[in-house]
């Protein structure tokens, strides 16, 4: 940091950003993410709207070409990939896997978002309820009581075993997956939000919004959620990852997303067929989950040492 | 209703904690019957040692006190209005609006994540309908007669790039903009230096003369009642012992504990003597002795002293409670 800047002035986001900009691994995560985003959001469009891209392009001819492999010429024109080349190969149906891991890509990060978003929606509120209104009680039972421990029940569950049932008896849409994901991995959040509600709601400015008039409800979502949201934060990105490789082997196993929609954990389970073969089918959508992974636990660890209020004011 | 009626005044708080084990213990008694009668636009000081129920005090007249205390009578009369205290959301659509609060600390009494500008905004639309706008103007206007330099850009300030000072003084802006016609200052400058201490209190005067404030100062410090508060009530383990003006305490002290209290100030010690000090400590609740509370620190303590002494009027607005006025 510079002699000319002040790191004590600034919002507290500001002042968060300023220590993240210091870690240069989740700098690097985030870069990745960002880029990777736009990669994302770029390719939705062109596998919907330009026939190049088009994930489902089947051509027998161009089957398991490796990377950089060129099409042959009794691909039809119309079929023909961007700039008549297969960056990342092809596959046993001769699909283009750069395509199909664009299409991927939006499939992936939606559902690690989408997922982690229905998470911190339920753990948010079941912990904000939980710290604040927990000593509600009735027939010798505390609200907390109740919401904590139907929280440890939750946790007791198998995660994954219980997504694979419920995604057993339910059809395996997208939606579906996003849901399920989402309602079993709340419990985190819900029990740090509960932890950060305890501790703030005898602080003194929240005393002092009481004394204003405010009501109960708007302390909780004005004053104590804000204050709250460092360890949310953290948690939410580290979760965005896990959701992503939770998303990934329930299509590897064949419970995920179904064919012919592309995510990253079907191109991977089609892959292991030709592993020896065709090992680019197994490595490409291998290294992205992987680098997606690390990329969001880097930006989450970067982000749980810039939120520290324990962290020496640098 | 005559001039001094503040038409605010507080009969008979008594606030009680409730163990949490074992099940059916008694409940122990922190604040017995305490009365106020504050007059209006004038400082009334609350004096007292440390644990002597002076913020709980506060606290309970806010609504405000949580489990394992409990409040377990009083009333608050506001106007022709009277509220039980026991009900702690009976008093709810006083805060703020009618009855408003400044804490000891400033630096945790604001929220960090928002600008004192948010934060008095807030207060502001909370109690009256006006637009973002509008509150702003008011707000800015409000950190301005606080004395904040450049109010505009202190507007947008969080609190952790305000001193201490500049915080009590955006506090002071936050509850006095919802125009509250009684302002509880809870130690507002013990976490103060001195320089600024007498700064906020100068502040705290000169609005009270512009809006026809009522004060409600707690403090330990006599030195400071002396200089900006008119009227008195000392307080002792959660019971008041005298309450007078401030001409009349210093005049002509009559509780043995505020005699005590006012052998202690440094500004009344003679040179080369060492200073006076009260032997003992506050007790704790459980320590409590039935009848006059002080009895076991008192010197002057008499066999009366078993039961609870009544109020003996010595001047017009000068009570005591002691047995032994007048020794």
């Amino acid at each position: 940091m510079s002699a000319h800047t002040s790191p004590a002035f600034g919002s507290p986001a500001a002042l968060a950003w300023r220590a993240l900009r210091q870690d240069r691994l989740a700098v690097c995560g985030l870069a990745f993410l960002a880029l990777l985003t736009i990669i994302a959001l770029l390719g939705a469009a062109c596998t919907n709207f330009v026939p190049a891209f088009d994930p489902t392009t089947v051509r027998l001819t161009d089957k398991l070409l490796p990377p950089f492999a060129y099409a042959s010429d009794l691909v039809a024109s119309d079929d023909l990939p961007a700039l008549g080349q297969y960056f990342l190969g092809t596959d046993e149906l001769g699909r283009d896997v750069f395509s199909r891991m664009l299409q991927g890509a939006v499939v992936s990060l939606s559902i690690g978002f989408v997922a982690v978003g229905i998470s911190m929606i339920v753990g948010i509120f079941f912990g904000a309820v939980a710290g604040y209104f927990g000593e509600l009680s009735w027939l010798g039972l505390s609200l907390d009581t109740v919401l904590m421990r139907f929280t440890d029940a939750m946790l007791c569950f198998p995660t994954f075993f219980l997504i694979l049932t419920v995604v057993a008896l339910l059809p395996a849409s997208i939606y579906n997956i996003m849901i399920v994901i989402g309602l079993t991995s709340w419990m985190g959040t819900a029990r740090f939000v509960r932890a950060e509600v305890l501790s703030l709601k005898d602080r003194d400015f929240v005393i002092a919004a009481h004394a204003t008039g405010l009501s109960s409800w708007r302390i909780v979502t004005a004053h104590l959620l804000p204050n709250a949201m460092a360890p949310v934060l953290v948690s939410a990105t580290v979760g965005v990852a896990s959701a992503i490789l939770t998303e990934s082997a329930l299509s590897f196993l064949g419970f995920g997303v179904q064919p012919p929609d592309a995510t990253w954990g079907n191109i991977l389970a089609d892959g292991k067929t030709f592993i020896f073969d065709a090992p680019w089918l197994f490595f490409v959508p291998g290294v992205a989950i992987l680098l997606v992974v690390l990329a969001f636990n880097l930006v989450g660890e970067g982000l749980r040492e810039a939120l520290d209020p324990r962290r020496a004011e640098r | 209703m005559n001039a001094t009626d503040s038409g605010f005044d507080l009969a008979g708080l008594c606030v009680d904690v409730a163990p949490q084990r074992p099940r059916g213990a008694t409940s122990v008694n922190i604040i017995d019957k305490v009365s106020l009668r504050p007059v209006r636009s004038r400082t009334t000081a609350i004096v007292g040692e440390s644990g002597c129920g002076k913020s709980l005090m506060a606290l309970a007249l806010m609504g405000l006190v949580d489990a394992p205390l409990q409040v377990r009578s009083g009333t608050l009369r506001v106007g022709d209005r009277t509220f039980a205290l026991s009900d702690k959301d009976a008093v709810r659509p006083l805060r703020g609006d009618q009855l408003a609060m400044v804490f000891q600390e400033p630096m945790s009494a604001l929220n960090p994540v928002f600008t004192i500008g948010e934060q008095i905004v807030e207060a502001i639309v909370t109690h009256a309908e006006v637009g973002a706008a509008a509150a702003r103007v008011d707000a800015v206007g409000w950190l301005k007669r606080v004395g904040l330099p450049d109010p505009q850009r202190a507007f947008d300030k969080f609190p952790h790039e305000l001193s201490g000072g500049m915080k009590q003084r955006a506090m002071i802006a936050m509850a006095l903009a919802p125009k509250p016609d009684v302002l509880i200052a809870d130690e507002p400058t013990t976490a103060l230096d001195v320089t600024v201490q007498g700064q906020v209190l100068r502040l705290l005067g000169s609005l009270q003369a512009e809006i026809g404030l009522t004060v409600l100062l707690i403090t330990h410090d006599l030195a400071l009642v002396a200089r900006h508060a008119q009227h008195v009530a000392i307080m002792y383990a959660g019971r008041i012992v005298e309450t007078a003006s401030v001409r009349q305490l210093f005049a002509n002290p009559q509780h043995p504990y505020t005699r005590a209290l006012l052998k202690c100030m440094p500004a009344r010690a003679r040179r080369g003597e060492p200073l006076a000090t009260i032997s003992g400590a506050v007790p704790n609740p459980n320590g409590f002795v039935a009848g006059c509370r002080f009895a076991p620190r008192c010197e002057f303590v008499t066999e009366a002293c078993a039961t609870v002494p009544p109020a003996s009027q010595v001047e017009d607005e000068h009570l005591v409670y002691c047995w032994n006025v007048g020794l």
